[in-house]
């Protein structure tokens, strides 16, 4: 039988959780900018997010989700002016599919994009499932407590510290550098297939639900990135694609056809493209989605 | 997963306890083991036969020290104390056929214990100095003309490898001692190694300090929890809210690039120091929070270092465990050593007490203090660190007498509250100078820092060009100064004897709360943590 202070003490794990909970309730209330529209008071990487997710209301046709592939994959400004397509970057730099979901899941709620682009970097990228456990946990903690997310710009929310400006076009950022890509052929034809995680396919498929209820297409389309993708990767989301009547357009496969020149398009020397990239990823999407 | 994440203190923890306490007290300690598995395999699953490996060694090198003690002992008592006709031999003969027995069972055992320490020290060494070694035969093979280079292996580390081998070796020496029985189940020793508490960052934990209660299984008692959550945060505190503010600035600071003045190399050392305590510290009171969770009390591994007044002081208040294992397992055994002793006969009457000691204590103290310098990695700024540390000691040591006559001379005593400060600062000194070379990325950095120090002293450039630059405004370092303020006062209140955990959990339950309350807002509003921030390792798990 327990000591009735040691009941007590007992007790007390139960009531500081409950003492916890208003307060952490209320800073999160206090601190979440998103709606308060003001989505420069998010870091940097979940600035794309935020700035999406506080657009008036139904103005984005097209919405791209994903990690650092998809922060470069098409240029909104391009597609607007020349075909007259309203897109927007919803994507975050490491961005997991637990996010991608989350992301699209509150972007829909005041969005009805015809199309979702999901760049497939983050269903295939080197992480492991405890990595990605622990990176559902922390995401699902962030949506319940948004002080967790936002909790770093308190000095810009307390009106101390001017907000940082990050520049960039509906998620587009601007980037120009050249490192040349030199390492040769590397889609090379193989019957191997990347291993996509139980919890990938898992925020995959509540991604195709959202989708389905808001009656938007999803196309999966995986960034040139010689450094990091190959054919056992591209075999893993085409399988994936197929089974579940996705399109999936490899873009890895369209190089030559994209006119893609290694010593002129690459941002890093084959992990991202650059901004000439992006204009002849763009150009080709427009044809596409014609 | 470590210790200040989210997943770790409201999923892990919690679940852990849970389990443990509904595992029958007899396995309460499998449930420990499982749970540091599962930890360390957050970090890698296939590191893990690393110190499995080590617990193996150590298993089988303890048992076979135990049976050939046992076996001694058994021999020993066999010898015979009357001869074949059953007249009774000569005392002199039964001593010295015991003496002959004991000789040859102790070869035996020096060389078991030799091998398992020699087997343990290998893994270690050769996954964490053969780059070293061959960096520096690169060097040597360039410097004579020879084209021929070795390529580098870049062996990833297994986590604590350098925490748990020390506890292995630790732990034979000790059987061999006989201070500790061998423990005969591997997979109680695995947990001694990989207790999820100590493998990042220790504590170095003697077996003898902790066989009890690591196997007790005992009852989770609710203050023990509460003190260990409450100790987990302060840890939490001092990594999220001061380190890892600081490790921006301290990371500009270090950047030899540009010209550095004194102010700024004084600067860098401060910071430097601060961050490093806050950041290994904290991780040690986040450590000790989660063993006493389970009632497994960890040793300390800092008492209030900064107010040490000599740096002998100052390495018994820091890093306590690492000290308390250099004097346990190379100060004694080679102060007490053949050549120790051989020396102290030749000395006695041909120099001067003083002389005879100071010499066997560098004896002592030279591979104590190398082998300091080389645990914390294989870098020169790390050799320099410990050799740096060798020489102010022996100078301490040596000085001491003189230090003493001067005291005399002026009618001070060592008590006095102004000799006092004044040591505490010439230590302070000594603590900063060495952190100097210990961060520096290489050995000629740390030389070039140490020369800047002395020239171009200006505060005022240091406020007026450097600060703004270091990438903290005024609010941060508010945040640090005020966070650094209530650490030290505890300090403070610690070294008065006060146990403040204790007090903590006497006070009145609104006030208890109210405390622990604005300690976890703390965290959660000035922590450094979560998308946007780039987690800084601790920055003694890279050791």
């Amino acid at each position: 039988m327990l000591d009735s202070e040691k009941r007590k003490r007992w007790l007390e794990f139960v009531v500081f959780p409950l003492l916890l909970l208003p307060v952490l309730i209320f800073f999160s209330e206090m601190m979440n900018p998103i709606p308060k529209g003001r989505p420069d008071l998010v870091s940097e990487r979940d600035a794309y997010v935020a700035a999406a997710l506080t657009q008036p209301a139904d103005s984005i046709g097209v919405a791209v989700l994903g990690d650092s592939e998809a922060l470069v994959l098409l240029s909104p400004k391009m597609l607007w002016e020349e075909a007259g397509i309203s897109s927007y970057i919803v994507a975050q730099s490491g961005q997991t599919p637990s996010e991608a979901y989350h992301a699209l899941r509150d972007l829909v709620k005041t969005q009805s994009p015809k199309l979702v682009i999901l760049e497939t970097d983050l269903l295939v990228n080197d992480t492991n499932e405890r990595r990605e456990l622990i990176g559902m946990f922390n995401t699902a903690a962030y949506d319940v407590f948004p002080v967790l997310r936002y909790h770093g710009k308190w000095k810009e929310m307390l009106g101390l510290k001017e907000p940082e400006k990050i520049e960039h076009y509906r998620g587009f950022a601007l980037r120009t550098d050249v490192v040349p890509y030199t390492g040769g052929e590397y889609m090379q034809p193989t019957e191997k297939k990347t291993k996509i995680l139980r919890s990938s396919l898992m925020y995959l498929k509540r991604i195709r639900q959202i989708c389905e209820e808001k009656g938007s297409e999803l196309l999966l389309v995986s960034a040139p990135a010689p450094m990091n993708f190959n054919y056992a990767k591209h075999n893993a989301i085409r399988d994936y694609a197929d089974r579940n009547g996705l399109t999936y357009l490899d873009l890895n496969e369209k190089t030559e056809e994209l006119g893609i020149d290694w010593n002129k398009d690459m941002l890093d020397g084959g992990d991202h493209v650059n901004v000439n990239g992006t204009e002849k990823i763009t150009r080709y999407l427009m044809e596409y989605l014609k | 997963m470590v210790y200040y994440k989210l997943v770790f203190a409201v999923i892990f923890l919690p679940a852990t306890i849970l389990f443990y306490q509904l595992f029958p007290k007899k396995y309460r300690w499998s449930m420990l083991l499982l749970a540091s598995i599962a930890f360390y395999s957050t970090f890698s699953v296939k590191r893990i036969v690393f110190p499995m490996a080590a617990a193996g060694i150590a298993w089988l090198a303890g048992i076979l020290l135990e049976k050939l003690g046992e076996r001694q002992t058994a021999a020993v008592k066999a010898v015979r104390t009357t001869d074949p006709s059953g007249n009774p031999r000569e005392k002199d003969e039964i001593k010295k056929e015991k003496g002959k027995i004991r000789e040859a069972c102790q070869r035996k055992t020096r060389i078991v214990l030799t091998a398992g320490i020699l087997a343990l020290l290998s893994i270690l060494l050769f996954m964490k100095y053969t780059d070293f070694f061959l960096e520096n035969i690169n060097v040597i093979l360039k410097e004579t003309g020879s084209g021929r280079q070795f390529a580098l292996k870049n062996f990833l580390l297994p986590l604590g490898i350098s925490f748990y081998t020390l506890q292995a070796i630790g732990y034979l020496a000790d059987v061999y001692w006989k201070k500790v029985p061998a423990q005969h189940n591997p997979f109680r020793l695995l947990l001694f190694l990989l207790f999820f508490p100590t493998i990042i960052e220790g504590p170095i934990t003697p077996y003898a300090h902790i066989r009890e209660t690591l196997f007790a299984g005992e009852t989770v008692d609710p203050d023990q929890v509460m003190k260990g959550y409450i100790r987990l945060g302060w840890g939490a505190m001092k990594k999220l809210v001061i380190a890892d503010r600081l490790f921006p600035a301290v990371n500009v600071m270090y950047d030899m690039s540009g010209d550095p003045h004194g102010a700024q190399v004084a600067a860098a050392a401060i910071c430097f120091t601060i961050m490093e305590y806050m950041d290994f510290s904290g991780c040690i009171d986040m450590a000790c929070g989660c063993a006493q969770m389970f009632g497994i009390g960890l040793p300390e591994n800092f008492r209030q270092p900064f107010l040490a007044k000599n740096a002998s002081e100052f390495w018994r208040r820091w890093h306590i465990s690492l000290g308390v294992w250099f004097k346990t397992y190379i100060f004694y055994p080679v102060s007490m050593s053949g050549l120790a002793r051989k020396w102290g006969k030749f000395a006695k009457g041909r120099y001067s007490a003083h002389l005879t000691k100071m010499v066997i204590s560098a004896m002592a103290l030279l591979p104590v203090w190398l082998c300091n310098g080389l645990w914390h990695g294989p870098k020169w700024t790390y050799i320099f660190y410990g050799v740096f540390y060798f020489v102010v000691i022996m100078a301490e040591l040596i000085l001491e007498p003189f230090g003493d006559k001067l005291l005399a001379r002026m009618k001070l005593t060592k008590e006095n509250r102004f000799v006092s400060a004044v040591r505490i600062l010439k230590t302070w000194i000594i603590i900063f100078a060495g952190e100097l070379f210990f961060r520096a990325d290489y050995l000629k950095d740390g030389f070039q820092m140490f020369g800047a120090m002395f020239r171009d002293f200006s505060l005022v450039r240091l406020f007026t060009e450097d600060l703004p630059s270091w990438g903290l405004d005024g609010l941060d370092w508010l945040i640090v100064g005020v966070a650094f303020a209530v650490v030290i006062l505890v300090n403070l209140m610690r070294e008065k004897g006060k146990d403040i955990l204790e007090e903590l959990l006497n006070l009145p339950l609104i006030l208890r709360f109210a405390l622990v309350l604005t300690l976890a807002l703390t965290i959660l509003i000035f922590g450094l943590y979560g998308p946007g921030y780039e987690e800084v390792d601790m920055i003694y798990a890279g050791f």
